[in-house]
């Protein structure tokens, strides 16, 4: 891959500019990641200690400045597993139609297309404005973790159907040629080649579509709402654990300690899934390179 | 193994190879290769794909350095100075020993940025002189005529030929000590292959050139001299070396004599 | 190309569910309008040009003019892009011309990671950790410059990944070009990496600053959220985003509606600059050799 090889041996000259342009260039890198490590050095310095067994296991209480979060996790979990039960079984089939039914260059397709690309510039917080007024309102949903789950179904969508049909079209299309020269239909030919062999693409576009439910906040304020009983029903309103951190940062006193252990919580699930993403794509999908 | 044939190129070398040895990680692209550039002379390099021809001319200027992996040994000299010394300065090295590719690449920029930028990176700061010499250079690549109504359009506008001519005004523009060519014509269309031989040939009175090239009618139009590159044993070899004239019409190595018959290669 | 008569029900029944992300962006817009339209007809251009937000009480109509978070999110997305943009560059040219590999690719990861951690938690540790500090510098605290340097920190990723993958695709050849000729680094960077991957910068930058307008939690937590035009940066400000997170919970009737409207003031800008990317990426010429 000389996609990613450093150009760094190109030679400096003397001159002033091209000292200080070295100077601004590392400073920039230094500034950037010490910010960073600040950050999450802060977060996990104050979070840590709140972490234990009977915080992810017991109920919030004094509106969440005392207790744990297990009923944010469970409504989390139901948030994610509703968005990700529509979006996945939608998003793969538009990805394999994109992929190897439609015309390239096709009308219909470009349409579908140019929408993914809209639907991935939305800013979150239209995206619950219209969850409110579709799922909340018009289908009288009401405020629900199935409300939540459903609008963040449609904004994981583009990020879902841009991976799987990056993977599918990385299948070489010598599988394909071989299929159609054994007489399979197309059809045959995506359920037993393509699907199995682009599967850690599905993952890799699963995972990142997981870690954007879970960092989700904005559009979940007025579609699950942010009740922090435990959920007893789909229909029930209830809170993520980003809306739990917004909440006891800017609405209850006194909550800090435990926002930063929450804080914990979803930025260690979320470098868990960037963990798995990169090893994934490192490890698993590189295959086809090899082999064309 | 090397014959040498004439006395120009003994006395005054620009460039004087001793001993090179040029590696990819395992793979050995060049052995022990020594060879004396006569000053204001042709010298093509010829021989097949894969002998080292390429990476002989890019340690000329070092521009081995950017290759990861890539490992140099032996010792070149410029007009008697070591280029792999410690102190060299890569920068005035490439200044002095100007290289053209394969593959006319122009920058992306107005054809007077190519040469502009350059220039004024190498210290001529009055714009006036460096118009003068923008001016000249295009002239001596046969390109004013041609673009000095349209200095400020992309040259990636212009045909290949004139793209190839483009880079070799803004290398002349440095006014190097040595000239490197790459295959200069080989992406080239007939015409404008044609276009830039007869401007090597103009040049080559008044700058020292050195030439890769697969074309055999070329090496014999253009080369002075003619190094026969061969790939013995699974790395480039010099096999031999001498005046143009000597090589084709007498040539003491057998591989060579049945090279520049075209019955192998 | 002969298909079989199982590829043709296939093929349509996947036509039709990809036209999924079609049906949702045309939801998203008809319900936003829809829901507008009664601020819209009502209120017309007050609400542009008025200066005062008083959603209606049991005295007063109210009024709803959005002139003040229009400003507010025009002053924190210009201040996020003008830090943002030249920090991501410098992070770009870092990784690719002057980091020895194994620091290049660890940075990478680095800015990976950070373009994973969700608003909220920027939004939290602004609240906690950066307001004090800038309260000790000049009160309140919660600013338009608070806003800046966290949603700047947030779009940083976006750019800095689309300016790296942009100077990637610069062809090696051209840099060996200005190598051979003697160029120093800085200049190879400045006249012919960057002019060559202007498109792919100035996208990042157009999707870093669509980013910045849509930001809603990070901003809501750290801009004070005071209606009112900022003067100076240390300000506080209100963004059209913050506007709905924090009235739609309660809002009804012509309130509901004006947020409604802002929501599609929002969507319009988002699919404007979607356009606009899409149009740079496919009509290189047109703005590439006017500026060279």
């Amino acid at each position: 891959m000389t996609q990613n090889r450093s150009l760094a041996g190109i030679p400096a000259n003397s001159s002033a500019v091209e000292r200080m342009a070295t100077l601004v260039v590392w400073l920039g890198a230094a500034l950037v990641t010490a910010v960073f490590l600040w950050i999450i050095g802060d977060i996990l310095r104050h979070g840590m200690s709140g972490i234990s067994w009977a915080f992810l296991s017991s109920a919030p209480q004094r509106s969440g400045r005392a207790g744990g979060i297990l009923p944010v996790l469970v409504s989390t979990f139901w948030i994610l597993i509703v968005a990700l039960a529509v979006a996945v079984p939608v998003g793969t089939l538009t990805a394999v139609w994109l992929a190897d039914f439609a015309r390239r260059g096709g009308r219909l397709a470009m349409v579908v297309k140019a929408c993914l690309d809209v639907l991935a510039g939305v800013p979150s917080i239209v995206f619950g404005l219209f969850g409110n007024a579709v799922f909340c309102r018009y289908l009288g949903l009401g405020y629900s973790l199935l409300a939540g789950g459903l609008t963040l179904a449609c904004m994981v969508l583009p990020i879902l159907i841009r991976a799987l049909e990056a993977e599918f079209r990385a299948v070489p299309d010598d599988y394909r040629f071989a299929a159609t020269a054994l007489g399979m239909s197309r059809t045959r030919t995506v359920t037993a080649i393509l699907l199995p062999a682009a599967l850690p693409g599905l993952a890799v576009g699963l995972i990142l579509g997981v870690g954007r439910v879970l960092a989700e906040t904005a559009a979940l304020l007025f579609t699950s709402g942010y009740v922090d009983r435990m959920p007893r029903s789909l229909m029930d309103s209830g809170r993520s654990l980003s809306i739990h951190i917004y909440d006891l940062s800017m609405n209850v006193p006194g909550g800090e300690a435990n926002a930063y252990a929450t804080a914990v919580v979803l930025v260690g699930l979320l470098t868990l899934i960037n963990g798995a993403v990169l090893w994934l794509s490192d490890h698993v999908t590189r295959r086809f390179h090899g082999a064309i | 193994m090397i014959h040498e044939g004439s006395t120009k190129m003994d006395t005054d070398p620009v460039l004087d190879v001793r001993g090179l040895t040029v590696k990819y990680g395992d793979i050995v692209a060049l052995r022990d290769v020594s060879l004396a550039v006569p000053r204001g002379a042709v010298t093509a390099i010829i021989g097949p794909s894969g002998c080292g021809k390429s990476s002989f001319l890019s340690v000329l200027n070092r521009l081995t350095d950017m290759i990861p992996g890539c490992e140099v040994t032996g010792s070149v000299r410029l007009d008697g100075e070591p280029i792999h010394a410690e102190a060299q300065n890569l920068i005035a090295l490439r200044r002095r020993v100007g290289m053209i590719f394969q593959r006319p690449n122009p920058f992306p920029t107005s054809i007077r940025c190519n040469i502009d930028v350059p220039l004024r990176e190498s210290g001529v700061r009055r714009r006036s002189e460096r118009n003068d010499i923008i001016r000249d250079v295009l002239c001596d690549v046969g390109l004013w005529d041609e673009v000095k109504d349209r200095l400020e359009t992309s040259a990636q506008r212009l045909s290949g030929g004139q793209q190839q001519r483009l880079c070799i005004a803004r290398a002349l523009a440095l006014r190097p000590d040595v000239l490197l060519f790459d295959e200069p014509c080989s992406a080239l269309d007939p015409i404008s292959s044609g276009v830039v031989e007869d401007l090597i040939q103009k040049l080559r009175n008044r700058q020292t050139i050195v030439i890769v090239t697969h074309n055999l009618s070329q090496a014999r139009r253009l080369a002075d001299y003619v190094a026969m590159f061969w790939n013995q044993y699974g790395a480039g070899r010099l096999i031999e070396y001498g005046a143009a004239d000597r090589i084709f019409e007498q040539p003491v190595n057998h591989v060579t004599a049945s090279y520049v018959d075209g019955t192998v290669g | 190309m002969c298909r079989s008569r199982i590829d043709s029900v296939v093929g349509g029944i996947l036509a039709v569910v990809s036209g999924a992300a079609c049906v949702v962006v045309a939801l998203i817009f008809a319900f936003l309008i829809v829901d507008s339209l009664p601020a819209i007809t009502a209120l017309g251009v007050r609400m542009w040009t008025d200066g005062s937000w008083h959603p209606a009480d049991s005295v007063s109509a109210g009024t709803f003019g959005m002139a003040p978070m229009i400003a507010g999110t025009i002053a924190v997305t210009l201040g996020a892009v003008a830090l943002a943009a030249p920090l991501a560059l410098a992070s770009a040219v870092f990784c690719r011309y002057y980091a020895p590999g194994a620091i290049a690719a660890g940075y990478r990861r680095l800015v990976h990671l950070l373009a994973g951690v969700p608003s909220v938690v920027f939004g939290f540790w602004g609240l906690v950790v950066l307001i004090p500090i800038l309260a000790r510098l000049k009160p309140p605290g919660p600013s338009l410059l608070a806003g800046i340097l966290i949603v700047g920190l947030m779009i940083l990723p976006t750019i800095m990944l689309l300016a790296e993958s942009a100077l990637a695709a610069v062809p090696e050849s051209y840099v060996l070009g200005g190598v051979a000729l003697g160029m120093g680094r800085w200049a190879v960077i400045r006249h012919i990496a960057i002019p060559t991957a202007r498109r792919g910068i100035v996208t990042g930058v157009i999707l870093g600053g669509a980013r910045a307008i849509g930001e809603t939690m990070a901003v809501v937590m750290v801009c004070g959220n005071i209606i009112r035009t900022p003067h100076g940066l240390f300000d506080p400000v209100r963004t059209l985003t913050a506007n709905i997170a924090l009235e739609m919970g309660y809002a009804l009737g012509m309130h509901r509606s004006a947020l409604f409207v802002s929501g599609l003031v929002l969507l319009v800008i988002a699919v404007v600059m979607v356009a606009a990317t899409t149009a740079i990426s496919r009509y290189p010429s047109a703005c590439c050799d006017a500026v060279v």
